[in-house]
């Protein structure tokens, strides 16, 4: 990873106060930060036309340009180019116009902790993508595809005449693409949610069934797969994967009497861990099959076949695109160093860990995504001190394989 | 919720009207019968009888004096009082419990001067403890030869009529609020911003200062010993380069201004916003006009800011004008928000000059005039006649509920006894014109 050089950030507002008292507060991040301030969106296409900036912070109401517009032109303009919303209107209508051409959604009036905290994480994994191709089309994606099986599931209750939220809220907590995109929306604090949402479900019920319904309807956050048919993606599988790696992380944790927030986020980071996947599947289906052929013909592990193919892995793209998208952090590197436990920060257990650990058990059993063995990082147990503890979680991942065998024999 | 209400409303106010009709003719039909047999006790047909106790609104006849001679079974009911009771007393003291018992007293003796029908809507009475209400038509009975022979007295219940008008009133009301909520949360949070962001500033620079304090503090202590040590002053110069002290001394000051700024902008539209909000009273108080336009310009700018600048140009000598302030301040509110809508339709978003509205008051005789004009694209001639009917709207579904200026008119003309009109020239804009009376009788009797 190259060294972190300065950040270049646009912020714009229509009224100069606000941008004074950001340029102000965040006087003290100058030698991180390299900050520029615009006063209508022209001036500040004007100004990234001169130089590229890695951050754009915009208010949405302005005149001339507002800020939907200005983000959908950055969009297309400078799709690597991170775009969060600063927001003096929190409503609804506000939400549904900026969440395709922003990744982030902050309500004004925002602590500057809150501002330098969203834009660190944004930025801890900017490094991990070294491929510009890649990282554009990442940041350029407003949804993830999901199996065209469950998206018209959701879909049917969503336009049913009396949705369900229990029911909805199963369907999505169980599809990674649609909980990826969900908690995208719960942790845009724009719901007033100042704790960070793994729980998918505890999403669905803040954001309300309106909102859902508006937000599926007409910004489109949720998809299916239309691309062609490859046997080798396996999608279905895939699935299945991430739905057993969800359930076991959770239960490794368990064993681990982690408290009700850790179990979460192990089983929303299990859920997602492949979500890199999903998106190299949804965008490359071509390539990334031919990838996985290699790997699985010629015996090639995976990661390196697709590192020789994206210069960069699965992992670091999902790890990347749930970064940008604001997920809580704890997801974020769970999905990023899922392959990598020893890049991880926490020198604990954590999230990594339980889904690196079930990721790898699943690998031999019937729930795993394709045929490659992964092995457990025996130097990360050591680290962590918990390396002892494997066996126990080895018993969880198996009791809840069989659960799931016997629910799937009675479907 | 308030289409149903309009609805229901409407469909009463009809109701009471069709039963008012017939009442008309056999008011008539009556008239002449009562000539033929020159008094009512001459009914002795047991049928005829019959049917006007039958009859489902009230039917009271006074004679020329008000004093009670018929009393039917409907009055007896929705007043409680028999007509035993009723009879032989004048109908301002027969036992019905007034609310106003000195203005009724007072309205029925204009009746009994009255050579043409008279409406009274909406008097107030208590039956059982509870306030209710009702509507009279009153109509002098005079045989061929100019033979004044008394009064025939209709009327009917409107309590829950005046219920679902109060509820349809209060439901634009929150329509008000909810429309004007997010552009007010905007209009604080912007401000909130900044004045968040400056605290912040001062907050993470004054350490620094109190060190440089604390360290100039010392440095004084030592020269009055005769000697500063050299480290003493290398750790001020380190500091203040630390501090950047170029900077604070020009952003420590800009950043407490500007917080003050913000906070000023937030008091001052929370202010507005609890006075144009004025609890619904249903009394008329005198009003300061221009201040309650002042109110509602800064309640709805996050309405009209981004495309039009807004000039006064008020009467400061106008004198205090009776009026229901909260439903004046809608009545305003509309006007404004729609100006801003139609400048809206001829400079878009603003980026290419923006419009103009211009408020204006001044005094006209016994009344005051509120002039409101846009720079909008005026209204096409084809639509004028239609402008003040309910539910006529030209913004697309979901914009209007095609309620403001019907609401506006009923508010200005029924309920302030005012007039409301407007000019109009295509490409040039719209005029809308509000005229107030200074002087308002209490109760008004409305001829039909």
């Amino acid at each position: 990873m190259t060294a972190c050089a300065q950040l270049r950030l646009i912020f714009v507002d229509d009224e100069p106060l606000v941008l004074e008292g950001l340029r102000r507060t965040l006087h003290s991040m100058r030698s991180e930060w390299n900050m520029q301030f615009a006063n209508s969106g022209a001036e500040a296409l004007q100004m990234m036309a001169q130089a590229p900036f890695d951050v754009l912070v915009t208010d949405m109401r302005m005149p001339g340009m507002d800020g939907s517009e200005l983000l959908q032109r950055v969009k297309t303009l400078y799709p690597q180019t991170i775009r969060i919303v600063l927001s003096g209107q929190s409503s609804r209508e506000s939400l549904l116009r900026s969440i395709a051409p922003s990744h982030q959604f902050m309500p004004k009036p925002c602590t500057v902790e809150e501002l330098k905290r969203r834009i660190t994480r944004a930025f801890a994994l900017r490094d991990l993508l070294e491929n510009p191709a890649i990282k554009e089309a990442i940041s350029g994606l407003v949804s993830i595809p999901s199996l065209p099986a469950i998206y018209d599931e959701a879909m049917q209750e969503l336009r049913s005449a009396e949705p369900s939220v229990t029911k909805l809220a199963t369907i999505i907590s169980h599809d990674a693409a649609m909980t990826a995109k969900i908690l995208q929306v719960a942790n845009s604090a724009l719901l007033g949610a100042r704790c960070h949402i793994s729980n998918a479900t505890q999403a669905v019920t803040l954001i309300g069934l309106d909102m859902i319904r508006a937000l599926v309807l007409s910004a489109h956050i949720f998809s299916q797969f239309n691309g062609p048919q490859i046997e080798e993606l396996n999608i279905t599988r895939l699935w299945k994967h991430s739905l057993a790696t969800a359930c076991c992380s959770r239960r490794i944790a368990e064993s681990e009497r982690e408290k009700k927030g850790i179990l979460d986020d192990c089983f929303t980071a299990g859920l997602l861990h492949d979500i890199g996947k999903l998106i190299l599947i949804g965008s490359l289906p071509k390539k990334y099959a031919s990838v996985i052929a290699r790997a699985t013909k010629e015996n090639v592990p995976l990661l390196e076949a697709e590192h020789d193919a994206f210069h960069c892995t699965h992992a670091e793209v999902g790890g990347y695109l749930i970064g940008i998208w604001g997920l809580p952090h704890t997801i974020v590197e769970a999905v990023a160093w899922h392959h990598s436990p020893l890049f991880a920060p926490e020198k604990r257990f954590s999230p990594v860990t339980a889904v690196h650990v079930s990721d790898a058990f699943l690998s031999t059993s019937d729930f795993r995504h394709l045929t490659q063995e992964v092995k457990v990082d025996q130097k990360h147990l050591e680290e962590i001190g918990l390396a002892d503890r494997e066996p126990v979680w080895q018993k969880s991942c198996q009791d809840t394989v069989e659960s799931l065998r016997a629910r799937e024999s009675e479907v | 919720m308030h289409h149903i209400l309009m609805t229901q409303s409407d469909g009463l106010q009809s109701a009471v009207e069709n039963r008012d009709q017939p009442l008309c003719q056999y008011d008539d039909a009556s008239g002449r019968e009562i000539v033929s047999h020159d008094t009512w006790s001459a009914i002795a047909d047991d049928e005829v009888k019959l049917f006007v106790e039958s009859l489902p609104f009230i039917l009271i006849r006074l004679d020329r004096e008000g004093v009670v001679t018929l009393w039917n079974n409907t009055a007896s009911k929705i007043f409680g009082i028999s007509e035993k009771e009723a009879k032989g007393h004048a109908l301002a003291h027969c036992g019905i419990k007034w609310q106003k018992p000195a203005d009724m007293e007072q309205q029925i003796s204009g009746w009994l001067q009255t050579e043409s029908t008279l409406r009274c809507d909406d008097v107030g009475y208590y039956n059982g403890g509870e306030i209710r209400f009702v509507g009279f038509s009153v109509k002098p009975v005079v045989a061929n030869q100019n033979q004044h022979l008394g009064f025939i007295v209709t009327g009917a219940e409107v309590t829950e009529r005046k219920c679902l008008e109060e509820q349809l009133r209060q439901s634009h009301k929150l329509e008000a609020v909810g429309q004007l909520a997010a552009g007010i949360a905007h209009e604080i949070n912007t401000p909130a911003q900044y004045v968040a962001d400056n605290t912040t500033f001062l907050k993470e620079s004054s350490p620094q200062i109190m060190q440089l304090v604390s360290l100039c503090q010392e440095i004084r202590h030592q020269a009055d010993s005769g000697s500063i040590a050299p480290e003493l002053l290398e750790k001020f110069d380190r500091i203040v380069e630390q501090a950047d002290l170029p900077f604070l001394e020009k952003e420590i000051p800009r950043a407490i201004d500007q917080s003050l700024e913000g906070l000023m902008r937030i008091s001052k539209i929370v202010k507005a916003m609890k006075e144009f909000s004025h609890p619904g009273s249903n009394e008329k108080s005198p009003s300061d006009i221009n201040r309650a336009i002042e109110t509602t310009i800064t309640v709805a700018r996050n309405e009209w800011k981004y495309v039009a600048e807004v000039d006064t140009q008020f009467d400061n000598a106008l004198p205090p004008v009776p009026c229901l302030q909260g439903e004046l301040n809608q009545v305003i509110l509309n006007l404004i928000v729609n100006a801003a809508q139609a400048i809206a339709s001829v400079v878009g978003d603003g980026s290419n000059g923006k419009g103009k509205i211009t408020i204006s008051t001044r005094r006209a005789k016994e009344s005051i005039e509120i002039a409101i004009r846009d720079t909008g694209p005026g209204i096409p001639p084809a639509i004028q006649s239609r402008i003040f009917e309910p539910f006529f709207t030209t913004k697309p579904v979901g914009k209007g509920t095609g309620q403001g200026l019907a609401m506006a008119h009923s508010t200005i003309v029924k309920r302030h006894q005012g007039r409301i009109w407007f000019e109009s020239e295509l490409g040039k804009g719209t005029t809308f014109f509000i005229q107030l009376p200074l002087d308002v009788p209490q109760i008004a009797n409305t001829k039909p």
